[in-house]
């Protein structure tokens, strides 16, 4: 389209939108109204984390008084070092993603099929079963902390990545759970009922019919991914050595040790732990929302 | 074969009269697939009682102990001693005061700014594309891990360099307050903070709410000349009932929880007045190593989840409206 086109086609808009306005002023008003309210709350909620990328690409002293909304010189500097000099991306990043995808793993591996038996078979007490193991998530995380603090030690697992993903795998496997029972509910039973009657096993069947969830198995794998690559307090407090550490935890000891703030190394820091969940949302947006709430699927 | 399963998956009749004619092992396999179903949600429940329940009763006990960091097997039966210990001393008092003021101002600013933008997003008061755009880039703070929104909250906050100030300022405020070292206003700093991280939430959820709403309820009201205000307050927001119940059940469950990002912060400062139960609790644990203590607050925690829960429920009516 070309510039003039367009100029034509937002005249046209504004012409049409001044005529409805004053035919329909109450409606008008209204419209004007949601409409600012939806654009204040997007600066809202993007400008905090707009604010702190961008210091990544500020030149280190730049980030001073007056602030400056937009970067007038874009420096990778602060990157660059963060790459180069640090172990945010050797190390650090590497760990994370090996928990999360380790926690992606578990947890599809186990509520895939809790969620096609629930679904599908009926049991003794299944309601009960069912609720209680959401029931179980009420309870706060920070009550089973120093327990499991315990038990680690004393199995020998403290300080590494495996009780990290675990841990991690574990908390959202209830919800998982629901999110495919729910979603295998939808998927009608035709196909595998003619499995069964040409003599497949209950096994088989299962087989069969999960590749038709797929939508439920990539909201799952991402809420237990995000779930996992976000967890801070876990890590924090079942990991000491620096080479176990997982991007939040390294955040959180990058400024605590550094005591002065530099805010574009921060910035560039923060950028590259944030960039995995950042893709994940442009890719798959639709489910993502439904991933991160477990909600959508349901029900 | 349990007589209550559908009767297609009880396999082919055929099958079970040839089974003498089986190898041993594959008659195994058909007992093992027989169990199929209780052997598929066996790992759940493993999980769910070897990391989840069995600890917590196991933090019921130990707050039960006395447990001296030097030697953790040296643990001394006290009863509720670490209860009175907590219950008789004033600092609990002003933490848990803290604790419900945070929850409470971010649990109403949440779930309040949740239910209005999900509204607004639902129906017709925009182009469906418009109206994904917006979802779009409502939903990140959700998914931002606590360390970042600490860190980027901090800075927008930050008197000198941060972006707040320097907005207030141009509004005409000379003297914006120091946000973060203040006691006053510190708190003030982390609501906003917990309200920006877990608006995206409620939205969501209230979304997935607006969509179970039928349709024939809508055109019910037009055909009965309601305006659009009308038919949200005598339409939607009745019908939203028990999804906006189980979303302050489940916001007031997290936010309790909430300290990763206040550590991140303020780390309870200044001078306490950002310190919360669920950080107190975390820093009894691991900062004084007073084990029992921390989780007879741990215990305590959790009552006071319960006692929000049944209060909800209280106040909105029966079980029933939240399942």
């Amino acid at each position: 389209m070309s510039m003039k086109q367009r100029f034509i086609k937002a005249r046209y808009y504004l012409h049409n939108a001044a005529r409805f306005a004053k035919i329909y002023p109450e409606e008008a008003l209204i419209r004007a109204v949601v409409i600012f309210s939806l654009v204040s709350m997007s600066v809202f909620f993007i400008v905090p984390l707009y604010w702190l990328f961008s210091a990544a690409f500020k030149p280190p002293n730049s980030v001073g008084f007056p602030p400056e909304l937009v970067p007038s010189t874009i420096t990778f500097e602060n990157l660059n070092h963060i790459i180069v000099n640090t172990e945010f991306v050797g190390t650090f990043l590497v760990n994370s993603l090996l928990v999360a995808v380790g926690a992606v793993i578990i947890v599809l591996a186990i509520a895939t099929p809790a969620g096609y038996a629930f679904s599908r078979y009926e049991m003794k007490h299944k309601r009960v079963l069912m609720v209680s193991i959401l029931f179980v998530q009420m309870i706060p995380f920070l009550a089973m902390i120093i327990p499991l603090y315990r038990i680690f030690a004393i199995v020998g697992l403290l300080d590494t990545l495996i009780v990290i993903t675990l841990v991690s795998a574990a908390n959202t496997i209830p919800v998982a759970t629901w999110l495919m029972k729910g979603y295998f509910d939808t998927v009608p039973d035709g196909l595998e009922e003619a499995a069964r009657v040409g003599g497949a096993s209950r096994f088989q069947a299962f087989r069969i019919i999960t590749p038709l969830a797929k939508p439920a198995l990539g909201a799952v794998a991402i809420y237990s991914f995000v779930g996992a690559w976000n967890k801070f307090i876990i890590p924090l407090t079942f990991t000491s050595s620096k080479s176990k550490w997982v991007l939040p935890v390294a955040l959180y000891k990058f400024i605590s040790r550094r005591g002065v703030v530099e805010w574009g190394l921060l910035g560039a820091a923060t950028l590259i732990a944030m960039l995995p969940v950042l893709i994940l949302f442009v890719v798959f947006q639709k489910q993502f929302v439904a991933g991160l709430t477990g909600a959508e699927y349901k029900g | 074969m349990s007589d209550s399963e559908p009767s297609y998956l009880d396999g082919f009749e055929a099958r079970r009269e040839t089974q003498t004619e089986l190898s041993r092992l594959e008659r195994l396999y058909d007992r093992v697939d027989q169990k199929l179903p209780y052997i598929m949600i066996a790992p759940v429940f493993i999980i769910v009682v070897g990391l989840m329940l069995y600890p917590a009763v196991w933090a019921f006990k130990l707050s039960l102990y006395d447990v001296p960091i030097s030697n953790l097997d040296n643990q001394v039966f006290v009863g509720f001693q670490n209860y009175v210990e907590i219950l008789m001393n004033s600092f609990f008092y002003k933490v848990m005061k803290n604790s419900v003021v945070f929850v409470s101002a971010s649990v109403v600013g949440q779930v309040g700014i949740g239910v209005t933008l999900a509204v607004l997003l639902d129906r017709g008061w925009l182009d469906d594309r418009l109206a994904r755009f917006f979802r779009a880039t409502y939903i990140l703070p959700w998914a931002t891990t606590a360390v970042i929104v600490g860190y980027s909250w901090q800075f927008l906050l930050n008197p000198r360099v941060g972006l707040v100030n320097q907005f207030l300022r141009a509004l005409g405020w000379a003297n914006p307050p120091p946000w973060l070292t203040s006691v006053q206003w510190a708190i003030v700093g982390l609501i906003i903070m917990n309200i920006w991280r877990g608006t995206p939430f409620s939205m969501i959820f209230q979304t997935s709410g607006l969509q179970s709403i039928q349709e024939s309820f809508y055109e019910a009201a037009r055909v009965g000349g309601a305006s659009r205000l009308q038919t949200v307050r005598n339409v939607t927001l009745p019908l939203l009932r028990p999804f906006i119940l189980m979303n302050l059940i489940l916001v007031t469950l997290f936010t309790f929880n909430v300290f990763g990002m206040i550590l991140v912060m303020t780390g309870g400062g200044p001078l306490d007045a950002t310190n919360v139960l669920a950080l107190h609790m975390y820093q009894t644990a691991f900062s004084l190593g007073n084990f029992g203590k921390a989780s007879a607050l741990a215990v305590l925690l959790f009552l006071f989840n319960l006692l929000t829960v049944a209060f909800y429920l209280r106040v909105f009516g029966g079980v029933d409206q939240a399942i």
